[in-house]
């Protein structure tokens, strides 16, 4: 690589990872295994998988909300495996976003007050200038006139797209996208996703969508296929058998 | 740190309004027992001050102590008022006490224009009216220069006027006074009357007795009001530098206030009603306890979402708890609020007190009242607080 040639910056890396939870005295179940992954800034990476893989579990490590039982982690070159729940609870404030499946919003806020929330835990200025921050996030997504609405009057379409500006409010380094289409239909979901895919790169974010939905797992530059607790790189695009045999 | 507060508050008021039916139901119990007791610390404190002000009017102020000096071997002539006044002010200069009244009383009967009224005649000096915490309605007090007055000044209340038939805005007047010679006096103000007084009251000051009648001796007690704390001491000090001054004398010294005699009278009330308040107090937190715990249950989910967004479980408690704290402060605030229109209602005072005047709602009662809404509020989100801060994470978002 000669000096002027831009490097690409690693944002997230897993070696050799697994993870495993005991469910017996003795017996462990293991869930991921030699799970190794490297993810850079921008990257869109789709990861498929059938019901009971383990991809929530990867997306729960991935996001810090859960640790690997064995192996290396990185986020932006410091090891993350082992940090204490406050420090994963930083890094998860300043540098990632949840997109979940059933949008998980805040029951009985409005559309910018669920926007508004993760600025609660952010600094002085976040926190001062939180409304139009939120606002203007909204504005991105074309809610602009559904600000003052509570996610029961919202279609499902909506409410993803609320989810989405709250993930993207505090400008995350990665976006964790957690079947971000299921609750949606086909059409409604391709859009989701577009509008996601399309405001994460604008922002130079990472985005990992964990999903079913082969077409939304081919938006991604580059796709895996979750399999008996192994992570294998799909070449060409995702198939149904890679879906359903966990190879690409 | 200071962000981090004001998003709690933001986020517990946020939280309070999303719920406010379930926190309104929650809070009636708290906002109940808050006014309950802040009723109590009011009621007794101004039953205290009410008794205080008629206690400090009957005989003195906390602490006052009644000086007596019996000549031993003579009856208390001209020499020995002298010798008594002198010792006094000595003595009361060496200590620095400010507040000395001479204290006599006769009961007597003076000539009006429509006949006989009955009075009763006290001997004071002009500093007896802070003594007694005597309200002059109308005219003045006395001045150390009446004691030179020909004509012996007077000060009455308002029972003695109106009977003699004297309208007090009209002061001074010119009153006759007892005994054969007819002579007069001029009363040159007016004070409340006291409930407990049989007949109306008139002051003469000290020195001026004779010159009001010749039935009325000169005083041999005198008493002082002296600072509670040291008053005990200081009281055998002033009688032992006094009994120095008058070897002939007997001096003693009683204290005859009845600001001891206070707690005696409302302490087992106050102490019943303050009991009945707090086991008030605690069913409205546990109400609240049961209902926090119940709905902290059903918000796993909600704080599975705020720990992804990068809560901390330090922000999850403090979060949690200040809910808790804000509404039960707000429901105090009602409470105080409801408690002292209670309190400052004329149907209340003039129960409690009687119509003429009652005391103001006292600071500690309000300052009780939203004390404890904020310790109940802190005491009644502790174990939410904690419940909610060991949820995990993962299993709270799958709630």
């Amino acid at each position: 690589m000669s000096p002027t040639e831009p490097m690409a910056s690693t944002l997230l890396s897993l070696r050799h990872v697994s993870r495993s939870v005991p469910i017996a005295a003795g017996q462990a179940l293991t869930i991921l295994t030699d799970v190794n992954l490297e993810v850079d800034s921008g990257e869109h990476i789709g990861i498929v998988g059938r019901s009971g893989t383990g991809k929530s579990t990867l997306l729960n490590i991935l996001g810090l909300l859960d640790a690997p039982t064995t192996g290396d982690m990185e986020f932006a070159g410091t090891p993350v495996q082992k940090i204490s729940p406050n420090r994963a609870a930083a890094f998860r404030g300043r540098d990632i976003g949840f997109v979940f499946q059933q949008f998980n919003l805040l029951p009985g806020r409005t559309a910018v007050e669920n926007v508004e929330a993760p600025l609660m835990y952010g600094s002085g200025r976040e926190f001062r200038n939180r409304r139009m921050i939120a606002e203007e996030m909204l504005g991105r997504l074309g809610l602009g006139d559904r600000m003052n609405t509570k996610p029961n009057r919202l279609s499902g379409g909506e409410q993803q797209r609320v989810a989405i500006a709250r993930s993207l409010v505090r400008e995350p380094r990665l976006v964790l996208a957690d079947e971000p289409t299921g609750a949606l239909d086909v059409d409604t979901g391709v859009q989701v996703m577009e509008i996601l895919d399309g405001i994460t790169k604008d922002s130079g974010a990472a985005l990992i969508t964990i999903t079913h939905d082969l077409a939304i797992a081919n938006m991604a530059s580059r796709q895996f296929s979750l399999g008996q607790g192994q992570l294998h790189p799909v070449v060409n695009g995702v198939t149904a058998e890679a879906l359903a045999g966990g190879r690409p | 740190m200071i962000t981090g507060f004001a998003a709690s508050i933001v986020e517990a008021w946020q939280e309070l309004r999303v719920h406010k039916v379930r926190v309104l139901m929650s809070l009636i119990g708290v906002g109940v027992a808050v006014c309950a007791l802040t009723l109590v610390v009011g009621f007794g404190d101004m039953m205290q001050k009410g008794l205080a002000d008629e206690y400090e009017q009957q005989a003195g102020r906390d602490s006052t102590y009644t000086f007596s000096f019996q000549p031993i071997e003579s009856d208390m002539g001209e020499s020995e008022v002298e010798k008594v006044d002198a010792a006094l002010k000595s003595t009361t200069e060496r200590f620095g006490i400010r507040h000395v009244s001479a204290f006599g009383q006769i009961d007597t009967s003076i000539s009006g224009p429509t006949g006989k009224v009955s009075a009763t005649m006290y001997i004071v000096d002009p500093a007896f009216d802070d003594m007694r915490r005597l309200k002059v309605e109308h005219g003045r007090w006395f001045t150390e220069a009446d004691k030179n007055n020909l004509s012996p000044a007077l000060v009455a209340d308002e029972d003695f006027l109106n009977e003699y038939g004297i309208d007090p805005a009209s002061l001074p007047a010119t009153i006759t006074l007892p005994g054969e010679t007819q002579s007069t006096g001029t009363v040159i103000g007016s004070v409340e009357s006291t409930e407990y007084a049989e007949y109306g009251s008139l002051y003469v000051l000290n020195g001026q007795e004779d010159k009001v009648s010749t039935e009325v001796a000169a005083p041999t007690e005198f008493e002082m009001w002296l600072p509670p704390d040291e008053g005990k001491e200081l009281s055998k000090q002033a009688v032992a530098d006094l009994k120095r001054q008058l070897p002939d004398f007997d001096v003693y010294a009683d204290r005859t206030d009845f600001a001891s005699d206070m707690d005696e009278s409302l302490g087992p009330v106050k102490n019943v009603l303050l009991t009945i308040s707090v086991l008030i107090l605690f069913m409205g937190m546990l109400g609240l306890l049961n209902i926090s715990l119940v709905t902290i249950q059903q918000r796993i989910r909600e704080i599975g979402i705020r720990r992804s967004f990068g809560a901390t479980s330090r922000r999850i408690f403090f979060s949690v708890m200040m809910e808790s704290v804000v509404a039960t402060t707000i429901a105090g605030a009602v409470g105080v609020l409801i408690a002292v229109l209670v309190l400052k209602a004329p149907f209340v005072s003039e129960l409690m007190f009687g119509a003429a005047s009652s005391p103001q709602v006292p600071f500690t009662a309000v300052t009780v009242g939203m004390l404890v809404s904020v310790g109940v509020g802190a005491l009644a989100g502790l174990i939410p607080a904690i419940v909610a801060t060991k949820v995990r994470i993962i299993d709270a978002i799958r709630a």
